[in-house]
Order: structure tokens, then sequence, then C-alpha cells
């Protein structure tokens, strides 16, 4: 079953070259409505204006990390079943289980290849 | 009582580690500490050898200041925010060369969609894809740096916190107060690259140089 490519996809990180990379392998995928925001707070924002199909987001982000935006996108009724996918450097077993309670659907750890990402949004969209 | 010191420090420092598993990490930094505080202050003294350890690793972070500071050679208002200053350089910089990197593969990747579709054009597509891959180095550094930089600034903290509550003021004894070029050793030259903002260009190395 092929991907809706044409989905609105949200990518959340603090670092700008992270943000490019993430983009242009979506773009590859075929996702071209990307949109970008450098923390939690300023996703929120975003989410509040727009329907997404995917939320790909960093952890370690300031004011508001990855995990505090998961939970709060899991909260609330308008963007609770948004599929949510975690991409960080953050790797120890406790992160992974307490992303996973908070309602993460996939879980992709820094560095990552194109491969990974397809593979893991794929699992996450059905395609 | 250097030898009562070291008994109470080193009985301390085991029941941490134990506690740890064996496993020292940042967070025990303030345990330790108040280990050295309590075991100097029941050794009875300041001028035991174990004060006199913490002084060295003082002055070598006060060096350490000066070494990086661009602006005060003396160190007495440099802070770890210099160091700080020059870890974030690296970071921008390699932001800045991951930048020219994708901008040089999106070029490429434009240039592929005019082509006609061909093994070629795929192979040619999976290498550019790799080097954006490749470019995930940048995140992965800042976040080390900054990992870096809050190490040093807890160290830093500590080791003051512990001067000053036996009334040691390092800046005081610090031995590297500004020298004269004449006694400029070796290492004094040797300052790696200033950060950008404090950078002179070729010109003005070339004026200096031609008076």
């Amino acid at each position: 079953m092929a991907m809706n490519t044409s989905m609105n996809v949200l990518i959340v990180d603090d670092y700008k070259t992270m943000l490019r990379i993430i983009r242009n392998l979506l773009n590859q995928i075929g996702f071209n409505n990307v949109d970008e925001a450098t923390d939690g707070t300023a996703a929120l924002k975003k989410l509040e204006e727009k329907q997404y199909g995917l939320i790909i987001s960093d952890w370690n982000m300031e004011p508001m990390s990855g995990l505090e935006l998961l939970q709060k996108v899991r909260a609330t009724e308008a963007t609770k079943a948004i599929p949510f996918i975690m991409v960080t450097a953050e790797s120890k077993p406790e992160n992974v289980v307490k992303a996973k309670e908070a309602g993460v659907n996939n879980y992709i750890v820094k560095p990552f290849n194109a491969d990974t990402l397809r593979g893991k949004i794929a699992a996450v969209l059905g395609g | 009582m250097k030898h009562r010191v070291g008994k109470v420090l080193l009985s301390r420092l085991e029941e941490i580690s134990q506690q740890s598993g064996g496993q020292l990490n940042i967070q025990d930094i303030d345990a330790i500490i108040e280990s050295v505080e309590v075991a100097i202050k029941e050794g009875g003294g300041q001028d035991s050898s174990l004060l006199s350890g913490v002084k060295d690793i003082a002055n070598e972070i006060r060096l350490l200041k000066q070494n990086l500071s661009t602006d005060n050679k003396n160190g007495n208002n440099a802070s770890l925010g210099a160091a700080g200053l020059e870890l974030d350089a690296i970071a921008q910089s390699t932001e800045t060369a991951a930048n020219t990197i994708m901008d040089a593969c999106e070029q490429i990747q434009s240039q592929l969609g005019q082509l006609p579709h061909s093994d070629a054009k795929d192979a040619i597509q999976q290498q550019v894809t790799q080097i954006f891959e490749a470019c995930n180095f940048q995140d992965l550094t800042g976040q080390r740096i900054t990992k870096v930089i809050r190490t040093f600034d807890t160290v830093d903290k500590h080791i003051s916190r512990l001067l000053k509550s036996f009334g040691i003021d390092i800046s005081s004894t610090s031995p590297e107060a500004h020298k004269p070029l004449d006694q400029w050793t070796n290492e004094d030259f040797k300052n790696g690259p200033q950060l950008s903002k404090d950078a002179p260009s070729q010109d003005d190395i070339d004026k200096l140089f031609n008076g």
C-alpha cells in the first residue's frame, strides 16, 4: 500500500542543519509539504494553525523538548492521533521506554540514514 | 593530619563509588566535593596536601581560561564563557561547512532532475543522499560540544565553591600575570585560532607586518 505523501509533515529540531537533512530526505520519498519548527513551543503553534499527518521531532530542544511536545500532542484531542516519530541522539534504553510510554510511534537514533527514515515512516503510516 | 584526611576521604569516596555501581558520573561531583570539604575540615586544617591538590586544579582551570581568552591575558575576568565561545565557534564552523555541502548537493539534485532517467542518474542520486546522511555530523558535534561546556562549567563552579569555602581566592594566587613579550615562552605563543569576531584579517596582518 503506497503512503499518502501529500500530507503535511511537521519536522522539529533546534539544529537547522538537521531540519535541512530531514526535509531533503522527505522530499526524496515524495513528501513535499514539509513545515519546520525549532522547538516544541514553536511546533505547538504550527499544530494549532494546520493539520498534520506526521510529526518528526528531536528530543533535546529548549524551551520545550521533544518529549514534552509528544506529551502535549497526545494530551490534546485535535492532535492525539497524529503519528509521531522521535529522531534523536538519545539512545539510552530509558529514553526509548519513556518515549514509548508517552505514545511515540517510532524512534530513530542519530546518525541515521535515508533507508531507516523511509522504513520507519512506512511502518508508522502503513506504507 | 595528612593521613587522617586521606582515610576519611577515601572512605567517603568508596561509599559514593559503591552507591553508583563503581561508575562515577558528573552528578556525583557534588557529593565528591562535599566529601573533600568534610575530609579537610575533619582533618583539621587548610594546609593538607589534598587542599594543595585542589588549588592546583583550580590554577589549571584558570590557565585554561587565560589560554582561551583572546582579550584578557591575565584571565582575571575571563570566565568559562570564553571556553564556551571557542566551542561555539567550532559548532558554527561545522554548521557553515555542512550548509555549504548541502547547497552543492541540492544543486546537483536540481541538475539531475532535468536529466532523463538512467542508472547513472540513480547512482549519483544515491551518492548525494549519502552525503546528506553524512551531514548528521553537524548536529552530533553541536550536542557533544554542549555537553563538554556543561561539564567544564560544573567542574569549575564546584572547585571555586570549594576553595571559597576555605577563604581561598585563586585570582590572587595565580602565577600568570600579564608578561612582557620578552618573557614569553614557547607555550605562551600557542594560542590557536582566534574567534571570528576577534580574528584579524590578512589585511590587518599585512599592515602590522609592513609597519
